[in-house]
C-alpha cells in the first residue's frame, strides 16, 4: 500500500530514462515504454482510488539541517490527490496512445516519447507532493518538460521562441511562488502542507503577512495556469505537437496551478483578501480570454484561449466556493472535454496535412464524421450545453461566484455565452460551409489509433458531470441564495451564443465580424513586446555602460596594468643564475629568522 | 656550568662546548656543532661551486646535517620515563629513504641535462631569465 504511490510516481521516470537508452534503436520500444508507464500508473491510480486513505506516514527526510530546516520528500494520498492521480494518468494514457498515430511520420519520435514520460513524472510529483519544496521541485520539472515538448520542432523559429517564452514567463510566476514558500516557512518553520495549515494560528495577529504570502503563492498559479497577465505563453505554446497541447491543457501543466491552490485551500481561506485578489484575477482572465478566443483564426489558438478562460473559472471557483471540490470538479470535467477537443483538433490537423488556419478548412463534416461527432460532444461540454459535463461543473462555479462576488459572477455568466459563441464558430467554420482549400477537399478520417482515444474521451466528456458520477469523486454543495433567474439566463445565453454563431458563420468564407482589439489579443502581447523593447533595452544600455566602464576599466584593466607593472619591475631579479637564486633564498630565510627571533 | 667544569678530572684540556664530565662521551652540543659545520659546508658548496654535481652534493650535505641534528635532539630529549624519545630516529629512516629516491631523480635529471646541453656548469645554464 505504502509503495504504490511511489511506483506510480517513478515508473514514468524509469520509462523516460529507458527511452533515452533504447530510443534510438527502436521506435516501437520507446513508444511502448512511455505508454506502458502511463498504463501502469493508470491502473494503479484507479486501484488506489478505490482504497481507503492510508494511515501510515509516507514521508522521508531528504535533507536534514536539524530543527531549522528539514526538507522532506513524501507523498500525500487523500481524496484530492487520488482524484487528480486518476485524471492525470488516464488522460496521459489516452494522449500517449493517440500520439502513436499523430507522431507516426514526425521526426524526433523517441525524444518526444521520453519528453512525454518525463512530463507525466513531473506532474505526478506535483500531485503527490506533501510539502512545498517537493511541489516546487516538480513544478520546475513541469516547466522544463513543457519547454522540451513545446520546442519539439526546435528547427522552426516560432517553436523555439514559444518554448523559450513559456519557460521564461513561467519563471516570473515561479519566483513569486518561491517567495511565498519562503514567507510561509519563515513564519511557521515548516514546509509541510499539514504543518503550515496546522500553525495558521500564528498569523492571527498579522493577517497582512499571510495575505502577502498567499498572493505570492498565487503568482505561481498565475504563471503555470496562464492567468492574466502571464497568460501569453499558453497560446504560443501551440507550436508544440497537438497531443502535447492536449496533455498540457487537460492534465499535466495548467491544471497544476489550480491543483496547488486546492492543495493549500485551508491556508487561502485564512486570508480573505488574498481570495479577493484571486477572484478578480480569475474573473477577469475568464472574460478577457473568451473575448480573445472569438476572433482567433488558428484552430489550436481558439482552444488555447478557451483553456485560459476555463482556468479563469476554476481560479474564480477557488476564491468563491467554500471547498476546493467545486473548482476541482470543473478541472475534472474540463480535463476530459478539453483533452477531447484538442485531440479532435489534432485529428483535423492531420487530416488537413498540418494546416491550422480554420479559414482554410470547411465542410469536413462528411470527410471526418467521427472527429466531427467527438468535437461536437467536446464543444457542447465546453459551452455548457445542458446534460453535458461542463454544464454541471461550470454552472456550479458560476452560482458560487454570483453569490460571493456578484460582479465577477455576472462576468462569468457573460463568458458562458461567449464560450458557446466561439465554440460554435469554430465548429461551423471547420466542419460546415464548403471546402475553402485543396486540403479540405481531400481530407480523410484519421487512423483508428487516434479515433479510439476520442471515443474513450467522448464518454466522460458527456457524463462526467452527472450527479451520480460527481458523488463518487467529489462532495460539492449548491450555494444558497442564488438568484432564481441565473440558470434560465445561462441557458438563454447558451442558446443565443450557439444561434448567433451558427447564423453568422454557417456559410461565411471569411470572418464577417472583425474586431481588431480581440484579434490582436487585447494588445497584451504587443504591450509585452513594447515593454521588453523599451524597458529592457534601456536597462541593457545601463548595464552595457557599466560593463564597459566599470567592469572593463576599473575591475579588469586597472588591476591587470598594475600587475603588469609590478611584474615588469620584479622581472629584473630573474638573472638566470641558480646560485644567485639560492643566495636570495638563503638571505630571505636569514632575514625572516632575524625578524621572527630577534625583533 | 661552573659546577660541571669544576667537577672535571684534572689533566683533561678544556673544550668550550663540553658540558659532561665524562670525557669521551659526546654531548648534544658536539652533535649540533658537527651538524652546523656540515650545513655550512653544504651551503658554501651549493653557493660557490660551479659544477652542478657538486652543488647537488652540497644540497645532500645540508639535508644530512638537518637529519643529524634531528637524531641528536631525539637522543638527548629524555621522556617522563627517563628514556630518550626514539620517534624522531624512526622518522629519520623515512627521511633517508626519501632522500635516496630524491637523489636518484636528481641524478637522472642531471644526466638528462648533460645529454641535452653537454655541460654541467651552472654558469652556462642561464637561459631562463628576463
Amino acid at each position: 500500500m505504502s509503495t504504490v504511490p511511489w511506483i506510480i510516481l517513478f515508473t514514468p521516470l524509469a520509462a523516460a530514462a529507458g527511452i533515452l537508452f533504447v530510443g534510438r534503436f527502436s521506435k516501437p520500444l520507446s513508444a511502448g515504454l512511455a505508454i506502458g508507464s502511463a498504463a501502469v500508473g493508470c491502473v494503479l491510480s484507479w486501484w488506489l482510488f478505490a482504497q481507503p486513505d492510508p494511515t501510515e506516514s509516507l514521508r522521508y527526510y531528504w535533507m536534514d539541517f536539524g530543527e531549522v530546516l528539514r526538507i522532506p520528500i513524501g507523498v500525500t494520498v487523500d481524496p484530492l490527490s487520488k482524484v487528480m492521480l486518476v485524471v492525470v494518468t488516464t488522460i496521459s494514457l489516452l494522449v500517449f496512445t493517440y500520439s502513436l498515430g499523430y507522431m507516426k511520420t514526425e521526426e524526433g519520435y523517441w525524444r518526444y516519447f521520453a519528453g512525454l514520460a518525463l512530463f507525466l513524472f513531473s506532474m505526478l510529483g506535483i500531485v503527490l507532493a506533501d510539502n512545498f519544496i517537493m511541489m516546487f521541485l516538480f513544478w520546475e520539472l513541469v516547466g522544463l518538460s513543457s519547454y522540451i515538448l513545446i520546442g519539439h520542432y526546435f528547427k522552426r523559429d516560432s517553436a523555439a521562441d514559444a518554448c523559450k517564452q513559456a519557460f521564461i514567463v513561467n519563471r516570473v510566476g515561479d519566483f513569486g511562488f518561491l517567495l511565498g514558500i519562503i514567507f510561509l516557512w519563515a513564519a511557521t518553520g515548516t514546509l509541510l502542507f499539514d504543518g503550515v495549515i496546522g500553525s495558521l494560528g500564528r498569523f492571527a495577529g498579522n493577517p497582512i503577512y499571510l495575505t502577502v504570502a498567499c498572493v505570492l503563492l498565487f503568482c505561481g498559479t498565475v504563471g503555470k495556469s496562464a492567468q492574466m497577465p502571464l497568460h501569453v505563453w499558453l497560446p504560443n505554446s501551440m507550436e508544440g505537437p497537438t497531443p502535447v497541447s492536449s496533455l498540457l491543457h487537460a492534465a499535466t501543466m495548467v491544471a497544476a496551478g489550480v491543483y496547488m491552490l486546492a492543495r493549500i485551500f485551508p491556508i487561502l481561506e485564512a486570508a480573505p483578501h488574498a481570495l479577493d485578489v484571486i477572484a478578480w484575477v480569475g474573473g477577469i482572465t475568464c472574460f478577457a480570454a473568451a473575448l480573445m478566443a472569438t476572433q482567433q483564426d488558428d484552430i489550436k489558438r481558439i482552444l488555447a484561449y478557451s483553456t485560459i478562460s476555463q482556468l479563469g473559472y476554476m481560479v474564480l471557483g477557488i476564491a468563491s466556493a467554500p471547498t476546493a471540490d467545486v473548482p476541482m470538479f470543473h478541472l475534472f470535467t474540463h480535463a476530459s472535454f478539453k483533452c477531447l477537443l484538442f485531440l479532435c483538433a489534432g485529428s483535423v490537423i492531420v487530416g488537413m496535412h498540418h494546416e491550422q488556419n480554420i479559414w482554410k478548412m470547411g465542410a469536413l463534416k462528411n470527410k471526418m464524421p467521427f472527429t466531427f461527432l467527438a468535437m461536437v460532444i467536446g464543444g457542447a461540454a465546453l459551452s455548457g450545453c445542458p446534460f453535458f459535463s461542463g454544464f454541471y461543473s461550470k454552472d456550479l462555479i458560476i452560482a458560487w461566484a454570483v453569490v460571493k462576488y456578484p460582479f465577477l459572477g455576472w462576468l462569468a455568466v457573460a463568458t458562458a455565452g461567449l464560450t458557446a459563441f466561439y465554440m460554435v464558430r469554430l465548429l461551423a467554420v471547420v466542419f460546415l460551409g464548403k471546402p475553402r482549400e485543396v486540403h479540405a477537399k481531400h481530407a480523410q478520417e484519421s487512423p483508428l489509433v487516434m479515433l479510439v482515444p476520442l471515443a474513450f474521451l467522448s464518454v466522460p466528456s458527456f457524463i462526467a458531470g452527472w450527479p451520480f458520477i460527481e458523488k463518487i469523486f467529489f462532495h460539492v454543495q449548491e450555494p444558497k441564495g442564488v438568484p432564481g433567474l441565473l440558470h434560465p439566463i445561462l441557458l438563454l445565453l447558451f442558446v443565443a451564443g450557439v444561434a448567433s454563431a451558427y447564423l453568422l458563420y454557417r456559410r461565411a468564407d471569411k470572418d464577417p465580424v472583425s474586431i481588431p482589439l480581440f484579434a490582436n489579443r487585447l494588445y497584451i502581447d504587443n504591450g509585452y513586446a513594447w515593454a521588453v523593447k523599451n524597458i529592457q533595452d534601456s536597462g541593457a544600455l545601463v548595464l552595457s555602460w557599466t560593463d564597459r566602464w566599470v567592469v572593463d576599466i576599473l575591475v579588469v584593466q586597472v588591476p591587470s596594468k598594475l600587475a603588469w607593472a609590478c611584474g615588469f619591475v620584479l622581472r629584473f631579479l630573474q638573472i638566470g643564475n641558480i646560485q644567485a637564486y639560492a643566495f636570495f633564498f638563503g638571505a630571505g630565510v636569514v632575514g625572516l629568522l632575524y625578524l621572527l627571533l630577534f625583533k | 656550568m661552573s659546577d660541571t667544569q669544576d667537577a672535571c678530572p684534572p689533566g683533561i684540556p678544556h673544550f668550550p662546548f663540553r658540558i659532561s664530565h665524562f670525557p669521551n662521551v659526546p654531548t648534544l652540543a658536539n652533535y649540533l656543532v658537527v651538524s652546523g659545520l656540515l650545513f655550512s659546508i653544504g651551503l658554501a658548496g651549493g653557493l660557490l661551486r660551479r659544477n652542478i654535481l657538486i652543488i647537488f652534493m652540497g644540497l645532500e650535505l645540508m639535508l644530512n646535517a638537518a637529519t643529524l641534528s634531528l637524531v641528536a635532539f631525539s637522543r638527548f630529549h629524555l621522556g617522563q620515563d627517563g628514556f630518550p624519545r626514539y620517534d624522531a630516529q624512526v622518522l629519520v629512516f623515512f627521511i633517508i629513504t626519501v632522500a635516496a629516491a630524491e637523489v636518484a631523480v636528481g641524478l637522472a635529471i642531471i644526466v638528462a641535462l648533460y645529454r641535452a646541453r653537454q655541460t654541467t656548469h651552472v654558469e652556462d645554464l642561464d637561459t631562463l631569465k628576463f
